[in-house]
């Protein structure tokens, strides 16, 4: 990773000397949770045994410096440096303080092709929560603050065909499939925009896994003067999986390979925005839903099978074994269907003040979580923000057994 | 013969008198003629909104745009904690660009500006003739704003084109001299004034293009006036289509 970050600081920093473009911003706020020390994800305090002791309670500081620069008629360079440091965290074998580029890329913006290359934010799909198809961001927390996130190393190589389509080319580095250089995926887009309608379909190859592939498309379309609707469906195709999963036999949980020959993923919904134009008490709504199905999930007894192997190696107190079964646990990919359901209210009785609530539903356990925010827009530089995370389901479902029943988050950020 | 040549030059007259005639009172071709009098077909330009709230509170959002046709794009210079986001006009789609998140939104053409009394629809589609269909028109109208009343007024009645996105009707006034546009109105379907935008002035370089415009909108609703000024305006032969294509708008946000 300290690689990643010189190779970075090579291509940006000499990109800067030209022109300068200097921002900032400073995001401050805490987070509380509450914590469960016996929780079927987090047995018998094992955590804490591992030196990591939970406080209940965190407060932060960000501070980010962006660099821009232009070279010349096509060339340009971002860099965007945070500086974090927490008076107070939540556990206590992290560091307290630290730097990390959010984002460092270069741009070559030509008539004929555009290159981004370097650490930047990359997203594909138009779901709301649930985007199978963002093969350049699989790992992307949907529940971690804005505040949290970091771009991905990698490349992308789009030719823009007259206004209407383009080809891209791209490689990223995932944190969990790329040890060296010939595991970088090669992966080709192809997006298309016709009118109210728009998608594109990708094929992505690399070295030890068969191709995978999809498309997503969506279209927009004005039901009445203000109001609009928006559908959308995604889908991904593949034919090996990177996961394991929790099988039993005789009683016994352990973990092995996903073995199934292929497993198709697909999300699809719709939202419906109303823009306020009569009354001076709201500006507009956004209600939306989403379905997702995914065939390399865990269904729901793949999951208590899961716990039940971690509790076994609670009451074997192998913690080593303990740390390294974690990460097979993902979140949200817990069952083999979910449902996600959002309102977003915006300038309600104040224009700067928006508030918003989304839900997702594991429909193997019933278990949900609940997404409450608030927001305010002191001035255009200026936003406070608050909001929470709920969670319930009964003792062996998803969101029944993680160490939190809520959390709480409040931020203040300026930017100048 | 000199009666069949006379016969024909004289109806070629009346055809082309007749034709100028219905040109001049075709209501779509005089919002036509008033968009082109007024916007140059391809163009750069920077945008200032200016914002002031019924509290007194004045938000300023700056922007530098590219225009082509129907087609145009818009890259947030201000404020700070917006740079690099996009706007785009894609023929009748509306695009927004976020990068701190690399995600592309398509707009609905009243979602409002942030801090601003004016929607992505009214600042990105400036043509009007390319959205609206003009459903009545009235020749020699007044203005009450015009105190002297030497000037006379098409007043056209606007409304949206089939599976186009607007407002339920826009009234427009056009100075019949010079076909400039001098007022808007913009009415919910219920009939409710909901925006009123007033031309506060246009200027033209030597060459007679436009060089700068101030366009008042005012919200009776929210009591709110956003200021809308064009500036450094340069008139182009031409922009490649590609930079308006809503997979370009990644590349721009930096600009």
């Amino acid at each position: 990773m300290i690689r990643i970050h010189v190779l970075i600081l090579l291509i940006a920093v000499p990109v800067m000397v030209f022109s300068l473009d200097i921002r900032a911003n400073v995001n401050t706020g805490f987070d509380v949770q509450s914590f469960n020390s016996n929780s079927g994800l987090y047995p018998q305090n094992l955590l804490q045994d591992a030196g990591v002791t939970n406080q209940g309670f965190d407060c932060y500081v960000n501070a980010d410096i962006i660099l821009k620069s232009a070279i010349g008629e096509i060339g340009k360079g971002f860099l965007d440096v945070r500086y974090t440091y927490y008076p107070k965290t939540f556990i206590t074998n992290v560091p307290q303080q630290y730097f990390n580029i959010v984002e460092g890329y270069a741009d070559v913006t030509t008539e004929d092709f555009l290159i981004r290359a370097g650490k930047h934010f990359m997203h594909w799909g138009d779901g709301a929560w649930f985007n199978p198809v963002d093969i350049v961001d699989l790992r992307k927390d949907p529940l971690s603050f804005t505040g949290y996130n970091q771009g991905k190393p990698g490349a992308d190589v789009t030719v823009p065909i007259g206004d209407f389509s383009s080809i891209s080319a791209l490689t990223v580095v995932d944190s969990m499939l790329t040890t060296n250089i010939t595991d970088l995926p090669a992966i080709f887009q192809y997006f298309l925009s016709i009118d109210m309608f728009d998608g594109f379909v990708f094929v992505d190859f690399q070295q030890n896994y068969l191709p995978q592939y999809g498309g997503n498309i969506d279209y927009v379309l004005a039901v009445r003067n203000n109001i609009s609707l928006k559908l959308y469906s995604q889908i991904i195709c593949k034919e090996n999986s990177y996961r394991e999963f929790a099988a039993e036999t005789n009683g016994i949980p352990y973990l092995e390979n996903m073995t199934n020959s292929s497993y198709i993923a697909c999300a699809a919904g719709g939202s419906l925005t109303f823009s306020f134009t009569e009354t001076p008490l709201i500006d507009g709504i956004i209600i939306a839903s989403e379905y997702y199905y995914d065939s390399e999930n865990w269904s729901g007894g793949d999951y208590k099978n899961y716990l039940s192997y971690i509790g076994m190696l609670s009451n074997n107190n192998n913690l080593p074994g303990y740390i390294a079964a974690l990460p097979e646990e993902e979140s949200f990919r817990n069952s083999k269907q979910y449902i996600y359901s959002g309102i977003t209210i915006q300038g309600l009785f104040d224009k700067d003040f928006s508030l918003a609530c989304q839900g997702v539903l594991n429909i193997d356990d019933l278990s949900f979580v609940v997404y409450p925010w608030v927001s305010y827009q002191v001035n255009l530089d200026t936003s406070i923000s608050l909001g929470a995370q709920m969670f319930y389901g009964s003792a062996g479902s998803e969101f029944g057994s993680l160490s939190q029943q809520y959390a709480l988050n409040g931020s203040l950020t300026v930017s100048f | 013969m000199k009666i069949w040549i006379k016969g024909f030059t004289g109806l070629a007259l009346v055809t082309t008198v007749f034709c100028s005639a219905v040109y001049a009172e075709e209501p779509s071709g005089i919002l036509q003629k008033s968009d082109k009098k007024f916007i140059p077909e391809i163009f750069t330009y920077n945008m200032t909104l200016r914002t002031k709230s019924a509290d007194g509170k004045v938000d300023v959002v700056d922007y530098n745009g590219k225009k082509k046709h129907e087609n145009n794009i818009m890259v947030t210079l201000n404020p700070v904690s917006a740079r690099g986001q996009v706007n785009l006009k894609n023929r009748n789609v509306l695009w927004s660009y976020f990068p701190t998140s690399d995600t592309s939104v398509k707009q609905s053409y009243q979602a409002i500006i942030l801090g601003t009394s004016v929607s992505y629809g009214d600042i990105l589609a400036i043509e009007l003739s390319r959205d609206y269909d003009v459903q009545s028109t009235a020749e020699n109208s007044s203005l009450s704003n015009d105190a002297a009343g030497t000037n006379m007024y098409y007043l056209l009645a606007l409304t949206p084109k089939k599976g186009v996105d607007g407002y339920a009707k826009i009234f427009i006034w056009i100075n019949q001299a010079n076909f400039l546009p001098v007022r808007r109105e913009y009415y919910a379907l219920s009939g409710l004034l909901v925006k009123s935008c007033e031309i506060k002035s246009i200027s033209f370089n030597d060459k007679g293009v436009l060089s700068g415009a101030d366009e008042l909108f005012y919200e009776p609703l929210k009591k709110k006036e956003t200021l809308v000024t064009f500036s450094n305006i340069i008139v182009l032969n031409d922009i490649r289509d590609t930079t308006f294509n809503p997979k370009a708008m990644k590349f721009f946000s930096g600009e």
